[in-house]
């Protein structure tokens, strides 16, 4: 589904992404985790298609499409998501209309027929349970004076919504409690149906409790230093990341 | 120039000999002869060139244009309305109002029958001899709204003034000047808009003078969606009575040089004013607001919120006054001014002026000018909708703040239409 070779990213003068190459098939779960500063949150950025970045080397193919020759629209259009680390709030836009216009949107790009009124009420109430998230959140303006918890919940509902057939969730752990971590797990959870394939970023193995990943990676100074199953992700919580750097080092 | 044309086309603004309205226009037309037009050199007008604005050969003739051209431009709501095409009263086209509670009429027409109140009100104004341009719209004192509702009267329908300037044969100056006076207790909605019709060059120069007295209500809408060959002068003075309540939107969404001048003026405690603007500019529209805010007295409170949208080669200007007399003391006023430019010719020129004498009040003011911010725009594309459409649902959000403030329902439903089509009917939204 997803083929990252070789990818190279700059921002300015500084190179972030040195070399990263990750292949994602259908259904699969994949964790990606590393230190602060490894280039975690730039490779979901460059897949999601934010301009601030210069891809230098490599290639990113989506379902066999040039994915890096996309708008971030049309990205979104042809299945991928990004759960933002951050989501942005902004007023005055409802978080309904929103939803609706993207919805339709995305439907229309699919080649299906917009949903009307009562359809886009009906999907909603659905997908809503999922993250049991309150319909006055609904109702406000895009993430505007939502708690963190209440964005990150934000994201997984769109994600049901938006159905897509890749989905990359950004930190999504970071600054949640314990519930809400529970619940947010349990909507991604919801949307394992054995096709769709999620790429998890994380600093902390915790997430990874809710979520089983098929495999694991770590990025590290840009590149994927060393992959494998879950129980790699419980190793890096017992000893941390220094014998991996360690390891880095003397193979150099 | 703009001089010459009051010496022409006499006959459009002939009024009874030995009235009121002749003898003003005689005392313009003297005053005329010694005052100039303001230059950029003039503080007030520093961003705002007038230049080639006022030797413009204007005509001053009345249009031809049938029900069937104009009907389009007619709000389709239950109101009383006066039309105008020109500069000049289209009574066939109008819906007035004139019996014991209130009057809506044009201002010569009900000059007959109400000749002393008009004479009291138009009599003692200083609005005429300000500038030029008030000058130059006294020597034509005939035309214009005159809206007098009475002790405790709320008028059953808002007012809809549609102005029309028919372009097409020839260029047209067109001027008006209203009267409002807004009795205590009494309640008005005042919606006026102004259009085009044709391809050559005009002029819009408005005086606008209302009073509201005490504890009387008064909504004040100015749609101004003019194309892009059509001026318009604005000078609207507002005088507010103890409890009062005045709301004016103005919205400017195209034409050539714009320039409003409102000020309100606080004269009765515990007075409310509110002021919003809307510009959205693109072309080579040039749209100045100048706002002042007189408080004379304690307890009033003022809110100002003007925001800007400016596309391709459009410049904007807000100058915005405030106003604190010695004795205005509890006064509360608060002013804002917010801009995105949407390209990199487009260029804002905003100045709030605060002048302050009292020392027990609550003054604030603001002003913001930049980019649309990436960060949502990239966050909606994200989730699968285009840039266009994502600029279009980020503007809109910003100025659905200003949208929501229009009353009556009507004249926001117009304005949200108007908008929409300002931003290339990307949105579909509520």
């Amino acid at each position: 589904m997803l083929k990252i070779e070789n990818l190279h990213v700059k921002i300015g003068e500084k190179h972030i992404l040195n070399g990263v190459s990750l292949e994602v098939k259908a259904g699969e779960v994949h964790a990606i985790m590393g230190p602060n500063g490894s280039g975690k949150s730039t490779l979901s950025a460059v897949l999601a298609g934010r301009e601030d970045y210069e891809v230098v080397e490599g290639s990113v193919t989506f379902e066999g499409k040039n994915l890096l020759e996309m708008e971030a629209d049309i990205r979104a259009k042809e299945g991928l998501f990004l759960a933002f680390q951050y989501p942005v709030e902004i007023p005055g836009v409802s978080n309904t209309n929103f939803l609706k216009t993207a919805v339709n949107e995305v439907r229309k790009y699919r080649g299906l027929a917009p949903l009307d009124a009562v359809a886009f009420l009906k999907e909603m109430k659905e997908k809503m349970k999922l993250v049991e998230i309150d319909q006055s959140l609904l109702s406000r303006s895009l993430n505007e004076g939502f708690s963190g918890g209440e964005k990150k919940r934000n994201e997984i509902f769109q994600m049901a919504m938006l159905n897509p057939k890749l989905a990359i969730l950004d930190e999504t752990d970071s600054g949640l409690d314990i519930d809400a971590l529970r619940i947010v797990a349990k909507g991604v959870n919801a949307l394992r149906d054995g096709k769709r394939a999620f790429i998890v970023i994380t600093h902390y193995q915790r997430l990874l409790e809710y979520i089983t990943p098929d495999f694991v990676h770590v990025l590290y100074k840009g590149k994927i230093v060393k992959s494998g199953g879950k129980e790699l992700a419980l190793a890096l919580e017992e000893k941390g990341y220094d014998w991996i750097k360690k390891e880095i080092e003397e193979t150099v | 120039m703009l001089k010459d044309i009051i010496e022409n086309f006499q006959a459009t603004r002939k009024v009874e000999s030995g009235s009121l309205l002749e003898k003003l226009q005689q005392k313009a037309l003297q005053l005329l002869k010694s005052i100039d037009f303001p230059t950029t050199e003039d503080e007030e007008w520093k961003y705002t060139n007038i230049k080639k604005l006022v030797n413009t050969n204007f005509f001053v003739k009345n249009s031809d244009a049938s029900y069937a051209n104009l009907s389009h431009f007619f709000p389709q709501t239950e109101c009383y309305r006066l039309v105008y095409v020109n500069g000049i009263f289209r009574e066939d086209l109008s819906s007035v109002l004139l019996d014991n509670n209130a009057v809506v009429h044009n201002l010569y027409e009900a000059y007959s029958s109400h000749q002393e109140i008009i004479n009291q009100y138009l009599d003692s104004s200083t609005l005429h001899t300000e500038t030029a341009f008030t000058a130059i719209n006294a020597a034509w004192v005939k035309h214009g709204a005159f809206i007098y509702v009475r002790r405790g009267k709320a008028l059953q329908k808002p007012v809809f003034l549609v102005h029309v300037q028919d372009t097409r044969s020839h260029s047209s100056l067109a001027q008006l000047r209203h009267l409002i006076i807004v009795e205590p207790g009494s309640q008005l909605s005042f919606v006026e808009q102004y259009y085009t019709l044709g391809q050559s060059e005009s002029l819009m120069n408005l005086v606008c003078e209302a009073f509201i007295s005490q504890s009387a209500r008064m909504n004040h809408v100015l749609l101004q969606t003019e194309k892009s060959l059509s001026s318009f002068v604005n000078f609207t003075q507002v005088h507010q009575a103890q409890q009062s309540h005045y709301t004016n939107t103005t919205l400017t969404l195209g034409g050539q040089l714009v320039r409003n001048n409102l000020h309100v003026s606080l004269e009765g405690e515990h007075a409310e004013a509110f002021m919003y603007g809307l510009y959205m500019l693109k072309g080579n529209t040039h749209a100045d607001n100048h706002t002042a805010v007189d408080h004379r007295v304690p307890n009033c409170h003022s809110n100002e919120l003007y925001k800007g949208l400016l596309d391709e080669r459009s410049t904007g200007v807000f100058n915005g006054k405030i106003f604190v007399r010695p004795n205005a003391q509890k006064t509360n006023a608060y002013q804002s001014n917010k801009n995105i430019l949407l390209s990199q010719q487009a260029s804002m020129n905003t100045k709030p002026q605060l002048e302050i004498w009292a020392d027990d009040v609550k003054c604030s003011h603001g002003t913001t000018t930049g980019a649309l911010e990436e960060e949502p725009l990239f966050y909606l594309q994200s989730r699968g909708i285009c840039q266009e459409k994502a600029r279009a649902l980020l503007i809109y959000a910003f100025v659905a703040e200003i949208l929501e403030k229009i009353q009556p329902l009507f004249a926001r439903q117009a304005a949200e239409q108007m908008v929409k089509e300002w931003l290339g009917n990307q949105l579909e939204i509520a």
